[in-house]
């Protein structure tokens, strides 16, 4: 029954990016019903590369993904992101930390399954990071080139995205470092222990 | 012969950076006798840190590779001589790019230089050549946000606008994007052509004492 419940709360919000993908369509705001639909997709890749690759990915981080991406297409469509303070701010913050989980979590698998690469704690830590603040810049430059292309103000000015730009280091650095204390702890290990299992059969397979 | 030829290539880099070198005194006194402030102090900073691989050789026995160290006088010397003598930052607002395009790919050659080195000498760490160059482009991405967060406080401190607007920090993140992106592709060659493995041998035995060293404490 406990298990039920993310999963419940996973696809309702999957079902509701779809009706907010029709809403926009109601009122013709075709970017955010191109950013809605593309997002209920997006929020389908923990099944898809469950069913494609055989790599068992927890509840709880199915449930991270779909809610990092449901919060930033209901702040669009339903245009919280211009009527709450901060309500941007704390999306970059959950969605970069949320990055920063998958990113390390990548690493440590690649490190232990994958002969290409061999690093200890301190590279894994730093890698995080920087690939943290790396997407931030992508995520940036990708609003500043819809901006630029289609005419939207998704950028407000230079303050608000060196402050963006800020929130998503930090939040890197936060999970970066809190990761590498479990994974020497071990506490690491034994969280994605599911993914660990599946990912290492999945690479050994390949 | 290949000693000497490779040899020769290094002198011919390391005669170019000299050049620059003197190029940014005869700049410094330009701006001494112009009374501006900024760019004598950025002409005196610029000289001391393109001497680093000189100070470097001679007293540490560490001997760069001439292509860094034509490259790390080439990105200071087109900063304070063009930006700074030829004012040309203002009238040429797009001047940046270039400077960031330059600076970035010279990060990206060192970051490059610094993994592929620890890749070869350090047990700590093996990688393989595209995972190295993805590494190598993110770390150009993020030095790009270090340093655009360093001008966004520098100019909240000191009440100066250096981003100028979002439009132009943008550009610049992009343009250091394409820096280290082609860097990277660069790297890929020269890591597999074994070039880079030529270009720091020096640097490689420094890197294995220091491991040694640090083996024995």
């Amino acid at each position: 029954m406990n298990k039920q419940i993310p999963l419940i709360a996973s696809w309702l919000m999957k079902c509701a990016m779809i009706v907010m993908g029709i809403y926009s369509i109601r009122i013709h705001d075709w970017l955010w019903m191109f950013a809605s639909f593309s997002g209920f997709i997006l929020s389908m890749a923990p099944n898809i590369i469950e069913r494609r690759f055989d790599i068992r990915i927890p509840l709880l981080l199915d449930l991270a993904i779909t809610l990092a991406i449901f919060l930033h297409v209901g702040g669009g469509v339903l245009k919280m992101y211009w009527t709450i303070p901060f309500y941007d701010k704390i999306g970059h913050f959950f969605t970069s930390a949320l990055i920063a989980f998958i990113a390390l979590t990548t690493v440590y698998l690649l490190d232990e399954y994958w002969a290409g690469l061999h690093t200890d704690l301190r590279g894994m830590v730093f890698v995080t990071i920087i690939f943290t603040m790396a997407v931030g810049v992508t995520w940036e430059i990708g609003e500043f080139g819809m901006d630029q292309f289609f005419g939207t103000h998704e950028q407000r000015d230079l303050h608000d995205t060196m402050t963006d730009l800020i929130v998503d280091t930090i939040a890197g650095v936060i999970v970066a470092v809190s990761g590498g204390y479990s994974i020497k702890s071990g506490r690491f290990q034994k969280r994605i222990e599911m993914i660990d299992e599946s990912a290492g059969e999945a690479i050994g397979r390949g | 012969m290949t000693g000497i030829k490779k040899q020769g290539c290094q002198t011919r880099w390391t005669y170019v950076a000299h050049v620059l070198r003197v190029g940014m005194v005869l700049l410094l006194l330009v701006a001494i006798s112009k009374d501006d402030l900024r760019w004598m102090l950025e002409c005196i900073a610029g000289i001391i840190i393109s001497t680093a691989p000189i100070l470097l050789k001679r007293f540490f026995k560490i001997g760069l590779p001439g292509i860094i160290d034509f490259m790390i006088a080439f990105a200071l010397c087109l900063h304070v001589g063009m930006g700074g003598l030829f004012d040309v930052y203002y009238p040429i607002p797009d001047f940046d790019i270039v400077t960031h395009f330059v600076s970035s790919v010279l990060i990206a050659f060192l970051a490059l230089n610094a993994i592929y080195l620890l890749d070869k000498h350090w047990d700590g760490l093996f990688i393989h050549v595209y995972a190295m160059a993805f590494a190598v482009v993110v770390i150009t991405m993020a030095s790009g946000v270090v340093w655009e967060f360093a001008e966004w406080v520098a100019g909240m401190l000191l009440g100066m606008d250096f981003q100028l607007c979002l439009e132009d920090t943008m550009m610049d993140l992009l343009v250091d994007t394409i820096g280290g992106t082609a860097m990277a592709m660069v790297g890929i060659n020269l890591v597999k052509e074994g070039k880079l493995h030529e270009m720091t041998e020096d640097l490689g035995r420094l890197t294995v004492s220091y491991i040694n060293r640090k083996k024995k404490l």
